[in-house]
């Protein structure tokens, strides 16, 4: 009988996410992956999805992302979701736990979405405080991820990246950097994405997320990126990553796809570009 | 231009705007005053920007909804159920955050729904659909084992209070609803779905699956009884006036079979 490696670390390598679809596939043939990342808020019924999750979690390290705490929220956290998610990780043992640097929620009103935060001190402080208080009940630090945004505040007082590195070193949060995040914000809002992986410290980034978007073309010759993780990664998303190895270091990098969902091998390939990714810059490193 | 709204209060015209929506004429909202001042236009007006916001919110809750009333959006159409789904997301927003556990309220309002009051079958495929849903995010447990059945003493069986297994849901239609449902999934409706004998059906999920079983009328009176909160004595009392063909040691051994009842067991 194959040892359990439940609870176990994520690996500094690439990973894929768990989606509804490959429960079975994953639980019944093992596939060669080297993790998984899964949202907590699809098992919080400990009903089918939780008994395929308790026996995959026996197989690969898993990581917990969640969507719905919304660390950005000025309204306070639902302490009731809270207490959900720390009760899962508990039995989970996640190897990594995180969210997003976003609101979903205000008040008790829900609004399924990511929804884009000023880059603020008033926002900094809502924030350090949902994820202290975050970071608290699971007895752990987590990572915050930066998420896409369609707007931008005029209000705004600092860059994302200096918001980003500000919420980790005042909660000691980990970052986890979305690259395709970076790309589609940089396009959209007219920043460089090369600048922002260049601006953030090395020492908060915990992981690293990699996804496809898609172009849409408005009026007037105008494109908007829409982050929808329902795509291949672009070739300059790709680019970037690559950057963002050489100055990060080898790190967790979880290819998300979570809409149009392929073929549990078509991820796993993705997968496999993003290490080769990763294998060439550990090479290059080596050889100089 | 100075700053006056504080986050909370940009945080709730965000949340007017995602339930604000399109009016029968096709006119779009007012976007919220003081976000439209905050945003950046650069090329793309804040009004638009908080539409692609709007959008989504309602497309993930419709799609969500498609994903679990797959047979009831069949009946009345892609079309129909996108622009119901709509409003629908927009006057019963979620209540958390877990996506799994929206859509409760949807069968009824369906049933309320423009023209929808001829055809009420609709709502009880939907009302299926829930149930099925439901079982299959409903928590595993242990079943009743028989031993603890035959270890009751025989004189206070009829006292036994059980309860049904977390991932038992019961359904009753006046028509073949597990039939139409099928039919409907598969493409291939016609008004003949519609006839025959009213159906009574037990749902469970032992393992992974949602297993669905059509009951006698007297297993289903059994177990709306017991799941009533009624002992053992008083619903098999209930199920043999609604079922002159009732047979409870039979119907005992297909509920066990079934696994149907949690591992509990009261005596009063």
């Amino acid at each position: 009988m194959t040892q359990s490696i439940a609870g176990a670390a994520i690996p500094r390598r690439a990973g894929i996410g768990l989606r509804a679809p490959h429960l079975d596939e994953v639980m019944s043939a093992r596939p060669p992956i080297d993790w998984f990342e899964f949202h907590p808020e699809n098992y919080l019924g400990y009903g089918a999805p939780y008994l395929y999750l308790e026996r995959i979690r026996q197989d690969y390290p898993l990581a917990m992302h969640g969507v719905g705490l919304s660390l950005g929220t000025a309204s306070g956290l639902d302490l009731i979701h809270l207490n959900r998610l720390t009760e899962l990780a508990g039995r989970i043992e996640p190897g990594l736990i995180s969210e997003h640097l976003a609101f979903a929620r205000i008040d008790d009103a829900y609004l399924n979405d990511l929804l884009p935060l000023p880059y603020t001190e008033e926002a900094l402080q809502a924030v350090v405080r949902n994820v202290d208080q975050a970071q608290e009940a699971f007895g752990r630090t987590i990572l915050v991820e930066n998420a896409s945004a369609y707007l931008a505040f005029a209000h705004s007082t600092m860059p994302e990246h200096a918001f980003l590195a500000e919420v980790c070193r005042r909660s000691g949060a980990k970052a986890l950097f979305d690259v395709n995040n970076v790309y589609v914000n940089a396009r959209n809002h007219g920043f460089d994405a090369a600048g922002f992986i260049a601006a953030t410290p090395p020492e908060i980034v915990g992981e690293m997320h990699l996804a496809g978007h898609a172009v849409k073309q408005l009026d007037h010759g105008q494109e908007i990126r829409i982050d929808d993780h329902g795509d291949h990664v672009d070739a300059a998303v790709w680019e970037l990553y690559e950057i963002a190895v050489a100055r990060f270091g080898q790190t967790p990098t979880l290819i998300e796809w979570d809409t149009r969902i392929p073929s549990l091998q078509t991820l796993i390939d993705e997968a496999a570009r993003a290490q080769t990714v990763m294998d060439r810059v550990a090479e290059g490193a080596n050889a100089a | 231009m100075p700053h006056s709204a504080d986050l909370a209060d940009l945080q709730r015209e965000f949340r007017q705007n995602a339930l604000s929506d399109i009016d029968a004429a096709g006119v779009e909202p007012p976007a919220p005053a003081m976000l439209v001042a905050e945003i950046v236009a650069d090329g793309l007006a804040p009004e638009r920007r908080l539409a692609i916001h709007r959008n989504h919110y309602a497309t993930t809750l419709v799609e969500a909804l498609g994903g679990i009333f797959e047979a009831a959006r069949a009946l009345v159409g892609a079309d129909y159920f996108e622009a119901f789904a709509r409003r629908h997301a927009r006057a019963r927003p979620p209540a958390g955050p877990c996506l799994f556990e929206y859509g409760a309220a949807l069968p009824d309002a369906l049933a309320d729904a423009p023209g929808m009051a001829d055809h009420g079958y609709v709502a009880d495929v939907a009302r299926l659909e829930w149930a099925m849903h439901e079982s299959f995010h409903a928590p595993a447990a242990a079943a009743l084992s028989p031993t603890r059945l035959t270890a009751t003493p025989s004189d206070r069986l009829a006292d036994v209070r059980l309860t049904l297994h977390p991932t038992v849901r019961l359904i009753a239609a006046d028509f073949p609803v597990d039939a139409l449902w099928r039919a409907a999934r598969s493409g291939d409706v016609s008004p003949d779905d519609l006839k025959g004998p009213p159906a009574w059906l037990v749902l469970s999920r032992p393992a992974f699956d949602v297993s669905m079983e059509g009951a006698s009328v007297g297993q289903y009176r059994l177990l709306a009884a017991l799941s009533d909160g009624a002992s053992l004595g008083q619903a098999v009392e209930a199920a043999a006036a609604v079922d002159e063909t009732f047979d409870f040691g039979e119907t005992l051994g297909d509920c066990l079979r079934q696994g149907v009842f949690a591992d509990e067991l009261g005596i009063d």
